[in-house]
């Protein structure tokens, strides 16, 4: 495992200074994904030779009938073979192009977005000749054949921490393609995913949300949906999908606000857990489409036009499955008390009776932005009809100052999240640290959600114990003498007039 | 080169640093060090020395081996570590310790010759005009940076042995004094404000 992630981050070294870790992180991930497919094609290979005693026409069939088929010319094995080759970058194009084609309906569109032969992004042809072969020699190093891998998460863990550390390097480009794990952790156990849930991530990235909310269900009955607007980070989500062996996952690429492609019967299909960590207070994210808009999303109001955030809870929101589904989403603390508009949204979620939980986490948790972040938790059970229509109140969690200081950012540590969680399920007073308030409340404050308006954590002055405090000083003045004394002595000893 | 200088009393000199120690670099990792607890290897990078040159060795990272690149030589007590990077170079003076103990990349080492006590070094080091000289030779676009070669260049004062020791116990009591005095402060101000408190609260009881 710790091989994976020393061998394909030491590839990086190919690219540092080159190109941009946002784009190189690209070719090191499907260069894995390469990898791994081959590796996984040849020992199946040779263990059907075995078995059917090098019945070629039978093992033929046979491997069709693999969960990807690589066409010849395709595997890893084959391209370092033609490591030397003067177009080795057009032939790992075709050949994975030919992989694509060959399993359209799991690939389809993943690797479109990079090729191994741009000049723009590997340099003149001399050059890039000898990065790829470098790429292809560190990758050559990785014997990733089922069994020879440690565990059967190493890939899919790899891959996560490469994007991890992809993220890092990228900074605050970063935003777009993850989310920090403990983050993913905290939301997938707000919504608690039940076995048989469909599950969506309308802005899904690299898709490492999606994965971690599914993982909440223990087993492998779920349904993942994503949609991402980027195209290569949405190529990305695809093949994070496959290396954690979730083939069934429909990712689409698209922009989820303007051209929502997660549709059944020509409606928005709905899901029992919607989760996001959305682009903070996107602009010009398409209100001049919304009036228009064919599923009618916006009938609370249309959010600002410079800030999207409202726009994708709603879209959240409308896409959870009526008098069942569970959304959670990350959002700036604007989202919670911002008029206008915004004002008007939130007010009519919260009549709706929609609204279930304010958590305020830690500023500084993400790569992209130090800003404070908050999750809400709607819960569309609570609608006229549905198992917790009673429940009208609003837990307010302020989470904000549980964290572990780490060099460049802050950790929430799973202590932190348990008492998030556990503090979520019970749904009771904490002092200094949760409240459940009363809707009416919520109204009286003008439908403001800061959190300080509801959890009070203001730290009273400690009393000041007068005689203790002379008792110290006391002693500190004797402490005082005393080494201005030895410090005489040596000074006299040094010659200079103490 | 020697050139009689302080005050012309004849015990002290001033020396470039090369002619007092040797200097040498701390190993190159090349990926972040992870602890690896129980390891046999204790690694000194540069936060670790603290603000008074101390180094606390319960702190340190372990490691089960030490990357070839680099000399990775191990450190010996009484060897004086220097932060190489940064707009600050706190030194340190290497405690006795049990096992294996190596300084990253981001630490200059500093072997003092017979003429130099290693506390007195790291005191003459942590002293704010060596600081601000350090500050000056220091390079780098980004990150300052202090090279080896310009750390041996540096000119230190040499006081006999017997004179290094009481300066550094001179300077030692110095910063007890200003510890003490500071927290004085403190509680003085406590004291003030628990007494404005006090005298409102008879004000108005009158």
């Amino acid at each position: 495992m710790d091989d994976i992630k020393r061998v394909a981050w030491a590839a990086c070294n190919t690219f540092r200074g080159l190109i941009d870790p946002a784009e190189y992180k690209d070719y090191i991930l499907i260069m894995l994904f390469l990898k791994f497919v081959s590796d996984v094609w040849k020992q199946h290979l040779e263990e059907n030779m075995r078995e059917l005693k090098g019945d070629d026409v039978r093992v033929q069939r046979r491997m069709q009938r693999e969960r990807f088929v690589m066409p010849e010319g395709s595997t890893f094995d084959e391209l370092y073979a033609a490591r030397d080759a003067d177009n080795i970058g057009e032939r790992v194009d075709i050949a994975l192009e030919a992989i694509e084609n060959t399993n359209k309906a799991k690939l389809g569109g993943v690797f479109r977005n990079v090729s191994f032969n741009s000049q723009t992004k590997l340099g003149e042809t001399k050059d890039r000749n000898r990065r790829i072969k470098n790429l292809l020699e560190d990758f050559a190093k990785l014997d990733l054949r089922p069994g020879h891998v440690v565990e059967d998460e190493a890939i899919g863990e790899a891959y996560i921490y490469l994007i991890e550390r992809f993220a890092s390097e990228a900074g605050k480009k970063a935003g777009e393609f993850y989310t920090p794990l403990q983050v993913s952790q905290v939301l997938a156990k707000l919504v608690a995913p039940l076995p048989g849930d469909r599950i969506c991530d309308p802005a899904c990235g690299s898709g490492s949300l999606l994965i971690e909310t599914a993982y909440e269900v223990g087993g492998k009955d779920f349904a993942l949906f994503g949609q991402e607007v980027n195209g290569g980070t949405h190529a990305l989500a695809k093949l994070n999908m496959f290396l954690h062996d979730i083939d069934g996952a429909r990712i689409e690429w698209g922009d989820t606000l303007n051209n929502p492609l997660l549709i059944e019967d020509d409606h928005l299909m709905a899901f029992d857990v919607v989760v996001a960590n959305p682009p903070f207070s996107l602009d010009k994210w398409g209100a001049e489409n919304a009036p228009s808009d064919r599923f009618k999303r916006w009938t609370r109001g249309i959010p600002p036009k410079s800030t999207g955030d409202w726009a994708f809870i709603t879209h959240m929101v409308e896409t959870a499955k009526p008098k069942l589904g569970r959304v959670a989403v990350v959002v700036p603390h604007g989202v919670l008390f911002r008029g206008g508009a915004e004002g008007k949204i939130r007010e009519a979620m919260i009549r709706e009776n929609l609204l279930d939980a304010v958590i305020g986490l830690p500023s500084n948790l993400f790569q992209s932005t130090s800003i404070p972040v908050a999750v809400l938790v709607f819960d569309r059970r609570r609608e006229k009809g549905g198992s917790r229509a009673k429940s009208t109140d609003v837990l307010f969690i302020d989470a904000s100052r549980d964290f572990k200081q780490a060099k460049t950012q802050n950790i929430l540590e799973a202590a932190h999240t348990a008492k998030i969680i556990d503090t979520f399920k019970a749904r009771m007073d904490a002092d200094k640290y949760a409240r459940v308030v009363p809707a009416a409340e919520i109204e009286e404050n003008g439908f403001n959600l800061n959190i300080p308006r509801y959890v009070d954590t203001f730290e009273a002055e400690a009393e000041i114990d007068v005689k203790a405090v002379q008792a110290e000083i006391d002693q500190l003045e004797a402490e005082l003498v005393e080494v201005k004394k030895r410090m005489a002595g040596y000074l006299r000893e040094l010659g200079a007039d103490a | 080169m020697h050139i009689h200088l302080c005050n012309e009393r004849p015990y002290c000199v001033i020396e470039f640093l090369k002619n007092l120690a040797t200097v040498r670099n701390g190993v190159a990792f090349r990926e972040a060090v992870r602890h690896v607890e129980g390891a046999p290897i204790a690694v000194v990078q540069a936060g670790d020395i603290g603000l008074e040159g101390n180094i606390r060795l319960e702190e340190l990272l372990r490691i089960s081996s030490v990357p070839t690149q680099g000399d990775a030589r191990s450190l010996t007590p009484g060897e004086v570590l220097l932060q190489s990077r940064g707009q600050s170079y706190r030194a340190g003076v290497v405690p006795p310790h049990a096992g294996s103990m190596v300084a990253a990349a981001s630490v200059l080492i500093m072997t003092p010759g017979p003429a130099l006590l290693p506390a007195y070094l790291a005191q003459f080091l942590n002293s704010p005009s060596t600081q601000m000289e350090l500050r000056a030779r220091a390079t780098g676009a980004t990150i300052a940076n202090l090279k080896k070669s310009e750390l041996e260049q540096l000119l230190v004062p040499v006081p006999s042995l017997g004179d290094q020791e009481k300066l550094v116990a001179l300077g030692a009591a110095l910063r007890v004094q200003l510890r003490i005095e500071a927290r004085l402060a403190e509680l003085r101000r406590l004291q003030l404000r628990a007494l404005m408190k006090e005298r409102a609260e008879r004000n108005r009881g009158r």
